[in-house]
Formats: C-alpha cells, sequence, structure tokens
C-alpha cells in the first residue's frame, strides 16, 4: 500500500481516521465514464476546519469529484483519503466513512414519506443505533440550528425549495460528521431562497466545519471560502485564496470563465 | 334542399339511437323470460342458499384472495429484487420464474400445485386439498405482482438512493426504509388491479378439489347447480362477485386520480 503511495504525499493510511491526517487527501484522482474521460488526474488536499469552493464551467467535473470523495462515483484510478483512511480500500467499511462525511445535494432528496423529524432520525437510529429520544433531541437541535424548529412535523412537500435544503442540511449534521460536501446546493432554488440556505452554510463554516462546496455563488466563495479551486476539463486550473484568484486570476482559463460569470 | 351541418348531425344520432333501442328490444323480447327465471332465478333455491352462501363460500373467496395476495406480494418483491440484482444467477432465476408463471395459465399452475407437488415431494400441505392449489396461486400472483414491484422500486428517483446511501445507510437499509415504502405508494393503484385479478381467480382453485368447508363461490355454485339442476346458485355468485369487485375498482378509479393529482 505504501509503494503505491510514493507518488504523492506519502500520508501512511490505516482502517481507523486520524485527528493529525488532512480531512480529505485526492491524489491523482482518475474517473471515466466510459469512453468520456470526466476527471483527469486531480490532486488537492482539504485541511480540517477548511472551506473550500469549487467553481467552473458546467462539464468540468466539479461534481463528479465531490461525489468521489463519499464514492457515490468510483474512481476509475488514484487515491482518497478521508481523515488518513483510504477509502478505495476494500477492507474499508464505506457506510462507516459516510457517517463521517455529510451531503447535501442540490435537489435536496429529503425522503418524502417522512416528516422532517423522520428524515433527521432515520439514520441515526438505523446506522449510529441511536434510540429515538436522543435522535430526536439531536434532530431539533439542528433544526433549531436551520431555524426550521416550527416545522418538525411537516412533510418535505409542504416547504419551500430553501426550507427544504436547510432541512437537508439540518439531516445531515445530525449524524455528526466531521466534514459536509455540498454539492450546488442553491442552484435548483429561487433567488429569494438562496440567502437563507447561504446564511446557514456560513454559520457551519464559522464554527469551523470542514467544508467542500461545488457552487456558482462567488459572493459566498469570496467572503466565507478559504480557498477557491477553479476546475476545467477534469483538471484544477486554479488554486488559490478566493479574493486574489477573484481579483486578478493567473490562468487564462480562469479569466475567460471569471468574466462570463462575475 | 341543404339540410345545416348540425341538424344532419343531429338526424343521424337519433338514427343511431332508435337502431340501438331497436336491436336491444328484439333480443330481449325475443327471450323466453319465464323459462329463463324458472332455471335461474329461483327465489326457494336462492333462500335455501343461506346463509352458508355468504359464511363459507364468499368467506372463503375473500380468504383465498387474501392470502394469495399477501404471499403474492412477498414472493413478488423478492423477485423483483432478485430481478434488479447486480449478481447474474439471481437475475436469471426472477426471469426465468416470472416467464415460467406469466406464461402458464394460471389453471395449470394450480393444477400442478394441487397434483404434482404432493407427489414429488411426498408431503400434504394444510387444508388440502385447496392449501397445495392456494400455493400455485401465490406463485402466480408473485410472477405478476414482481413485475409490478420492479417498476415501482424503478419509478423513485435515484437521488433518494444517494441521500440514503450518504447518510451511511446500508443497501439493503436503503431498500427497506427508502425506496421500498417510496415505491409501493407509487404502485397501490395497480396493486389493487391486481387483488381484483385474484379475487376473480379463486374460481380455478375448484381444479385442486375441495371439501365442504373450503369451497368458494364459484365451486359452491358449480356443486348447487348439480344437486339443485338448476343456474340460480351461478347468478348469484356472480352478483356476489360484482358486490366486491365493482365497488373495489371504484376505489382503483379514485386513488389512480389522487396519484395523478399529487404529481
Amino acid at each position: 500500500m505504501t509503494e503505491a503511495r510514493m507518488t504523492g504525499d506519502p500520508t501512511p493510511s490505516g482502517i481507523e481516521p486520524r485527528a493529525d491526517a488532512p480531512a480529505i487527501e485526492i491524489i491523482d484522482l482518475h474517473k471515466s465514464f466510459g469512453d468520456h474521460e470526466v476527471l483527469k488526474g486531480i490532486s488537492l488536499t482539504v485541511q480540517t476546519g477548511e472551506v473550500v469552493c469549487v467553481i467552473g464551467p458546467s462539464g468540468s467535473g466539479k461534481s463528479t469529484l465531490l461525489r468521489s470523495v463519499n464514492l457515490l462515483e468510483e474512481p476509475t484510478s488514484g487515491t482518497i483519503l478521508v481523515e488518513g483512511v483510504d477509502i478505495l480500500d476494500p477492507e474499508v467499511d464505506v457506510d462507516r466513512i459516510r457517517t463521517r462525511i455529510g451531503m447535501v445535494f442540490q435537489q435536496f432528496n429529503l425522503f418524502p414519506h417522512m416528516t422532517v423529524l423522520g428524515n433527521l432520525c432515520l439514520a441515526q437510529q438505523r446506522v449510529l443505533g441511536r434510540g429515538r429520544k436522543e435522535a430526536e433531541q439531536v434532530a431539533r437541535e439542528n433544526l433549531a440550528k436551520v431555524g426550521l424548529a416550527d416545522r418538525e412535523g411537516a412533510y418535505p412537500a409542504h416547504l419551500s425549495g430553501g426550507q427544504q435544503q436547510r432541512v437537508a442540511i439540518a439531516r445531515s449534521l445530525s449524524m455528526n460528521p466531521d466534514m459536509m460536501l455540498f454539492d450546488e446546493p442553491t442552484s435548483a432554488l429561487d433567488p429569494e431562497l438562496v440567502g437563507d440556505v447561504l446564511e446557514v452554510m456560513r454559520t457551519l463554516a464559522n464554527e469551523g466545519m470542514t467544508m467542500m462546496v461545488v457552487t456558482h455563488e462567488m459572493g459566498f466563495a469570496r467572503e466565507v471560502g478559504d480557498r477557491l479551486i477553479l476546475m476545467d476539463d477534469g483538471l484544477v486550473v486554479e488554486d488559490g485564496d478566493p479574493r486574489e484568484v477573484l481579483a486578478n486570476p493567473q490562468e487564462p482559463r480562469t479569466q475567460a470563465f471569471l468574466s462570463k460569470v462575475l | 334542399m341543404a339540410m345545416r351541418r348540425t341538424t344532419r348531425r343531429k338526424l343521424g344520432r337519433v338514427a343511431m339511437y332508435v337502431l340501438f333501442v331497436a336491436v336491444l328490444a328484439v333480443v330481449v323480447l325475443s327471450a323466453d323470460w319465464d323459462r329463463f327465471a324458472q332455471y335461474f332465478l329461483r327465489w326457494d333455491i336462492a333462500r335455501e342458499q343461506f346463509p352458508q352462501i355468504i359464511t363459507v363460500a364468499l368467506r372463503n373467496t375473500l380468504v383465498f384472495t387474501v392470502v394469495s395476495f399477501v404471499g403474492g406480494l412477498v414472493v413478488g418483491t423478492v423477485m423483483a429484487l432478485m430481478k434488479l440484482s447486480s449478481i447474474g444467477p439471481y437475475r436469471w432465476f426472477a426471469t426465468a420464474y416470472i416467464e415460467l408463471f406469466r406464461g402458464l395459465p394460471a389453471l395449470l399452475t394450480i393444477f400442478a400445485f394441487a397434483y404434482m407437488l404432493p407427489i414429488a415431494f411426498g408431503v400434504r400441505l394444510p387444508f388440502a386439498p385447496v392449501g397445495a392449489g392456494l400455493l400455485g396461486l401465490v406463485v402466480v400472483a408473485g410472477a405478476y405482482m414482481a413485475e409490478v414491484i420492479r417498476a415501482g422500486i424503478q419509478a423513485v428517483p435515484k437521488g433518494q438512493t444517494e441521500a440514503s446511501r450518504s447518510l451511511g445507510m446500508s443497501p439493503m437499509k436503503t431498500m427497506f426504509f427508502v425506496v421500498l415504502p417510496q415505491g409501493l405508494r407509487i404502485i397501490i393503484p395497480p396493486l389493487t388491479n391486481e387483488f381484483v385479478l385474484l379475487l376473480k381467480d379463486t374460481s380455478l382453485l375448484f381444479i385442486a378439489g375441495s371439501t365442504i368447508i373450503t369451497k368458494e363461490l364459484t365451486t359452491f355454485a358449480r356443486d348447487a347447480t348439480t344437486t339443485t339442476s338448476n343456474g340460480t346458485v351461478l347468478v348469484m355468485a356472480a352478483m356476489l362477485y360484482l358486490l366486491v369487485t365493482i365497488p373495489l375498482t371504484r376505489v382503483v378509479a379514485y386513488l389512480e386520480r389522487r396519484m395523478a393529482r399529487s404529481r
């Protein structure tokens, strides 16, 4: 295992997470769908407590990269370490890794057949083995945090998109994850609902949550992000302080992309 | 002189009604209703059938329907999951099972289970002989329901599975707590329809043979027709079937309208 990693940063890996390891370490990640190579060798490290925003044109592989971190996409080759654990190691229990990584989707993906409280409690009870009382208590704390304490009995269909996305964030938080992945969390929302969701994410960032955010919200990236990564055509084009990248992009491709979106 | 177009259309419609009523009248009037009533609508015979036609025959029909529906639901769910499995042999088995029992007449399958199974395995199923026949009906119901359930599972958006898996839920837990509850809700209308079909198919259980206490409606009516030399009980059985199936098909229609609205 160790020889294979000599190309990258040789962080020793094991089955148990290590506190001193970076939150996420990606080394030479490739992913193809059939003949189409979406990720062409990505390497990046997300330190604990860091907020990394990923931007780029559609089809650049941002979502695929994010989804690879909790193995919703199986990489073709490369290495992904989460808290020092090689998640592609067949010995590793993927379900256990996933409980430590919260994921928020563009389409919210709340369970429509359950109430808000049911959505928040399901995995706590079925995966973490928490009792109903404990699960509900954790759920209520997180609902209060996203400003929806009064909606615990509602079904997702009766909530606005912004409320649904905040419930989805609370659902992830209820698993007490060490880090959160956001896959275009505000792209499916009406413009006037985006603010509430970003506010919740800002609070999380201020509390020191490790976050990787695929987004088109340049304002959020500038104000909340510790780092900004621009991807194009399956590669990281630029990686740096968001204020600097947005103010004077070094790469022509970054300049071209920013001139279109800003 | 040319008639107005709407007038011509109205006249055409009236002509169709007249023709229809005339045909109906000819058929109704040419039948010998006295003789018909004598053979099929005898009140004295009808009265003799109570209460057994309800307490035994209708009750058994309903019990057999529910048993084969629930059994079929379990078998169908297992087959649907096998058909969607990533493991080849499971898929092949489920496909073969579904093709076999959907392709055979239900009557033959019931016959096979009633007579071949006890001989092959030397066992007597409870409530013989109808128990074995009922097992055949479960197997047939399972084959039809498997395809419906598979469609229901596949109708649940992929994002549901992804959300569940990303919370650390295993594939099994994801299926049982997230996908199946939603998939089954989607297929309530076709499943209710399946229930109606099964209700009628319990009439095929006569091939398995029956005892006095295991007679369902059709067997009861056939036997009564022989003993009374009169068809009245067949008509009664027909009316009892309709008494159950018509309200049920209304329920299906209602559920379908409600599903359509909630989308």
